[in-house]
């Protein structure tokens, strides 16, 4: 799955650790999710979402692996 | 890391050091007890009694568990299906060990748990990295 966390962090001027803090993750499952790491469950699909005010389809896309 | 996590992760760490200097204490005054004690109940006690430590230990660590977050709690399952892998694969190898008479570890069992332990720690940080 491909996500636009880090373009929305960046126009919000937001570090890793102030999006960790609003989502109530660590530092790292940022950092994991931002490089496609680590696919988040569909509740913290939907927290991102509203941390960002947009919908899931928008921030969230699937990659060509989930495609096939 | 969210306010909350580093918060259970101070309280972890915390709980952690009072396990552990409880089980040096408590394992040191059993020793010194037990020492020419025959057989018996109190013997018994004292032998167990190293365990309550290490129970609080697990307690706190599951607590801590149930306080990570989703990634951090699946690369910790991860890394606990992998120690039960490795737990079982050394205790059949120990097992043919002594069945053969090659080596007789029975006397060093009780360093296995700590060992699962420092297994599950290099599992976790080669699936998660250090902050995980």
């Amino acid at each position: 799955m491909e996500n636009r966390l880090k373009e929305l962090r960046a126009e919000r001027g937001w570090s890793q650790a102030d999006l960790a803090e609003r989502l109530d993750v660590s530092r790292q499952t940022v950092n994991a999710l931002e490089r496609g790491k680590y696919d988040p469950s569909l509740p913290l699909a939907f927290r991102i979402a509203r941390v960002f005010g947009r919908p899931i389809e928008a921030i969230f896309t699937p990659g060509q692996e989930d495609e096939t | 890391m969210s306010s909350r996590i580093r918060k259970a992760s101070r309280r972890h760490a915390a709980e952690m050091l009072i396990a552990v200097i409880a089980y040096a204490g408590v394992l040191s005054a059993c020793l010194i007890a037990a020492r020419g004690m025959a057989p018996g109940p109190v013997l018994t006690l004292l032998a167990v009694a190293p365990v309550l430590p290490m129970a609080y230990a697990c307690f706190a660590f599951f607590r801590f568990y149930r306080s990570m977050d989703e990634m951090q709690r699946r690369v910790s399952a991860d890394a606990a299906a992998l120690t039960l892998m490795v737990g079982v694969l050394a205790a059949i190898t120990l097992g043919f060990l002594k069945r053969f008479g090659v080596a007789d570890f029975e006397d060093d069992m009780m360093w296995f748990g700590p060992f699962l332990i420092v297994v599950w720690r290099m599992m976790r940080f080669l699936l998660g990295g250090r902050g995980c």
